[in-house]
């Protein structure tokens, strides 16, 4: 499967999903333009899992944001982004710049961070894994 | 021929109520997966007897309080039939006894049954009903979830927090295309509750407007009901199967 399958594939869920047009849904597109919330997301992970037989989950998406960081590393006692965590963020996420931020970045607001193209990575990783093991 | 080429899953189907369920999906047609984590050989009675009459059916262990027991039996199902688009969660027991003197254990294991056990099936089936975009659950309840009776304190409060948890996860699932419902069950004529009733049979008699009392088979027809595509616009409903018992405020 060309990474532009499943671009269009993910596009089709995003749209079936949240009722909004296909051309709505672009790869830099983030949840927050989308006005996403977890429910939608649960939604677009079962559509994904019976388009492309495989699973995906938030849980899978908030570890690539982590990466090796600890969640006492990722986030404070309050529940805030550290700044560990932030460095860690401008890794994964090459247009987020910590300067632009709203006010603390906490658990709710990370989620708004991800975009189309989080979860297109995912499935494309996902589905070389699966090619792998399968040849 | 209702449920025909559907997959049903019966919790507790061995037993008077749930015998019975079984019975009437299969008599619709549905291929019906009989779960118990009592008598295996109940069980395959009831598989026996939907084979007998031209239909499919199976059996599968299963403890519900038992979350990987839950999500195992799911698994199994899926792998031998495919798809999973009924689930009624019929499991339960009763441990009835008067409050100040109800033990912790007798409290616990009707919570865990009655209740526990119906979020533990609903949480299995969702993600495979969810990819069909289609999934009908029925829990069943009872009349005593809104009208107590003595001696029922824990079997009331778990019958009552079904209806909450079917209306609740009626709204929530709905976005998948799942419907869920119950059925409540007044009093109906079983192995379990022959001696109860007919202890106290003219005083019930007298509270049931439709003046009889139940037979399994009027809950499988509700319950078939439910499943199928007649009811595609109902959920979130709570069924009762009482004969009018509980509705009246006066004498009868």
């Amino acid at each position: 499967m060309t990474r532009q399958e499943i671009v269009d594939g993910v596009a089709e869920c995003f749209a079936a999903a949240l009722g909004v047009d296909r051309d709505k849904v672009a790869l830099e597109t983030s949840f927050v333009d989308l006005d996403i919330e977890s429910i939608d997301v649960l939604d677009i992970n079962f559509r994904i899992d019976a388009k492309f037989r495989i699973t995906t989950s938030l849980r899978e998406l908030r570890a690539r944001l982590l990466g090796d960081l600890t969640e006492e590393e990722f986030f404070d006692e309050k529940g805030l982004v550290t700044d560990a965590g932030l460095r860690q963020l401008q890794k994964v996420l090459p247009d987020f710049d910590p300067e632009k931020l709203e006010g603390e970045l906490d658990e709710e607001k990370l989620f708004s961070l991800f975009t189309v193209r989080h979860l297109v990575d995912l499935i494309e990783e996902k589905l070389a894994q699966t090619a792998r093991r399968g040849a | 021929m209702k449920l025909a080429g559907r997959v049903a899953i019966v919790t507790g189907g061995s037993g008077g109520i749930g015998r019975a369920i079984v019975l009437g999906l299969a008599a619709e047609k549905a291929a019906v997966v009989v779960s118990n984590r009592g008598s295996r050989e109940d069980a395959e009675s009831v598989v026996d007897e939907v084979c007998a009459c031209g239909g499919t059916a199976a059996y599968v262990s299963a403890d519900v309080t038992r979350p990987a027991a839950v999500e195992k039996m799911v698994s199994e199902v899926i792998e031998r039939f495919g798809r999973v688009d009924i689930l009624v969660n019929n499991a339960g027991i009763s441990r009835d006894s008067l409050l100040p003197l109800m033990r912790t254990a007798q409290w616990q294991e009707v919570i865990d049954v009655n209740l526990s056990g119906v979020f533990y099936c609903t949480r299995a089936v969702v993600r495979p009903m969810a990819l069909r975009r289609s999934g009908a659950i029925i829990n069943i309840s009872s009349i005593l979830g809104e009208r107590p009776w003595r001696a029922h304190v824990n079997y009331s409060a778990a019958k009552a927090a079904v209806n909450a948890l079917t209306r609740a996860s009626a709204v929530e699932l709905a976005r998948f295309g799942i419907r869920v419902n119950a059925v409540a069950p007044g009093f109906i004529l079983t192995k379990m509750t022959r001696t109860a009733l007919e202890k106290f049979r003219d005083r019930v008699l007298a509270s049931i407007p439709l003046g009889d009392f139940g037979q399994p088979e009027d809950v499988a027809k509700a319950v078939a009901f439910l499943a199928s595509d007649d009811a595609r616009y109902i959920t979130g409903e709570v069924l009762h199967v009482t004969g009018g018992a509980g509705i009246a405020v006066g004498p009868l």
